[in-house]
């Protein structure tokens, strides 16, 4: 029988459905009768959907125009000398 | 192993068959029969991943059932081997893959299905045979003309590989618990491996993102090339695709706005110089992004030697995290906070983790890179990355618990 600690310990990888149907239904029997795991698993996996829909650390639009001209700029500088991308 | 001697290469040298050691662990003598032409196995390589690999009408199921079922009646032992291998490591649920290719008709597969996989059979064993009314069944079978092209095109790939294997002589070489062993994927060690892998096989712990690395398509190829070839326009695209991307990868390395900022135009001209030398290994944005962390970690040995990256592997042996609070969120936080106090809290906690786990975690949870490509950017080990992220999502749970589950809690 899976115990808490053997859920936690896949829990990341449930998760993220990368694991064998075997342990995948060991962990869901597990869950059917364990409060606490089902609370970690259902926290967890709205955390992680919150830090992907979150959109943190977003470039503002400005900057983002700023750089990008810059790099144009760079390039193109570049190119007019001797150096193009290299091989190196 | 073959026929032909192969040329002894090194993979290195050879970004198609590096990838495809990432993806089984070793290279298949299907592969490696044809290392005297790697011009030729790059062709093949691109030709199974639109055929086979890449979502089309048919189920990745219903196309390796196809190859099973053809490669069984051309008597390839090479190939049904190892597709009831993949099969079985892709985690394909249904009757045994050798039940497949022996006889489909016996199976308990949907009758739809053994109607589409008759009439690959059929095409395959009698192709002049094949009328207009097969193709008229197939319809009243619900498929549709696409369904319909792609079974054809399937019966015509496996036909080539069975014969490529045929005429190289191929010794068959694949192996299940060969390739998680060598992939370094870990079963669960304190069960009994009876009751973990059972006869069916099917717990071998290896995912389609895995099998499917063997044919990095990297929607950035074509802006790539271009670029190599000139085309500055090419590469002010591919600044504007990943420039959120690699500011992000920066912000977790350093933290602060204005680095990441700064580093942000050095990553790209960086990128710029070297991608001549750029072929394919990796996706694009794999290579560009470990430029990323080389810059970041760059700028933090200029400002601190304090902050570490942890990229030392042989440093994830820590206790397990226990979580503490561990009270159910009793509905979505979503529906109770605003998007920017999410955000805010989102940004506010990540940054509080130790870096090798806020690393790991924006990669592969807020810039959503695979869990293979994550640990290829770290240059660590997927297990090794797998610890990191475990811990690093935990500990973000616990802060968030406390204030976004209290709230949550009290519903």
């Amino acid at each position: 029988m899976f115990s808490c600690e053997n859920v936690l310990a896949e829990l990341s990888n449930y998760v993220d459905d990368e694991l064998s149907q075997e342990l995948r239904k060991q962990i869901e029997a597990h869950m059917r009768h364990c409060s606490t795991c089902r609370a970690i698993y259902d926290s967890t996996r709205k955390t992680l959907r919150i830090i992907t829909e979150s959109g943190s650390f977003e470039l503002s639009p400005d900057v983002s125009s700023r750089v990008a001209s810059s790099i144009r700029a760079k390039i193109r500088a570049k190119q007019t000398g001797p150096a193009g991308p290299s091989g190196s | 192993m073959s026929y032909l001697n192969g040329a002894p290469v090194d993979e290195k040298d050879f970004p198609t068959l590096l990838d495809i050691k990432a993806a089984f662990g070793f290279i298949p003598n299907f592969f490696r029969a044809q290392t005297l032409r790697p011009d030729l196995i790059d062709a093949e390589v691109g030709l199974i991943g639109t055929i086979l690999l890449k979502e089309g009408a048919l189920t990745r199921k219903q196309k390796e059932y196809i190859f099973l079922v053809c490669s069984a009646d051309n008597l390839s032992t090479y190939c049904v081997t190892a597709h009831c291998e993949i099969v079985r490591m892709l985690g394909i649920e249904g009757p045994e893959p050798e039940q497949i290719a022996l006889d489909h008709t016996v199976t308990n597969i949907p009758p739809a299905e053994k109607a589409l996989l008759d009439f690959a059979v059929k095409l395959n064993n009698h192709p002049r045979d094949v009328r207009r009314e097969d193709i008229v069944a197939l319809r009243e079978c619900s498929f549709g003309d696409e369904h319909i092209l792609e079974t054809v095109i399937m019966v015509g790939l496996t036909k080539f590989a069975n014969f490529v294997s045929f005429g190289l002589g191929t010794v068959p070489d694949f192996d299940s618990s060969t390739i998680s062993g060598q992939l370094g994927l870990d079963r669960v060690s304190d069960q009994p491996k009876k009751e973990l892998n059972p006869s069916s096989g099917n717990s071998v712990l290896i995912n389609e993102s895995v099998v499917s690395r063997v044919l990095v398509i990297d929607e950035d190829a074509d802006l790539v090339t271009r670029t190599q070839t000139g085309e500055l326009d090419a590469f002010d695209e591919l600044v504007h695709r990943h420039q959120q991307r690699i500011y992000r990868t920066l912000m977790a390395i350093t933290r602060n706005p204005d680095e990441a900022e700064d580093g942000l135009q050095n990553v790209f001209l960086k990128a710029f110089q070297h991608i001549g030398g750029f072929q394919g290994a990796s996706k694009f944005v794999t290579w560009l992004t470990r430029i990323a962390i080389n810059e970041g970690a760059e700028r933090l040995r200029v400002r601190t030697a304090v902050d570490s990256l942890g990229e030392e592997e042989g440093l994830e042996d820590e206790a397990p995290f226990r979580p503490r609070d561990v009270r159910a969120w009793g509905g979505n936080p979503e529906e109770m906070y605003s998007k920017a106090e999410l955000k805010h809290k989102v940004e506010q906690e990540l940054l509080k983790l130790p870096a090798k786990y806020r690393i790991a975690v924006m990669l592969r949870d807020l810039q959503q890179f695979t869990t293979e490509e994550t640990a290829e950017i770290l240059k660590i080990g997927v297990p090794a990355l797998k610890s990191r992220l475990l811990r690093g999502r935990l500990m973000l749970r616990e802060a968030l618990a406390s204030s976004l589950g209290r709230r949550a809690a009290n519903v």
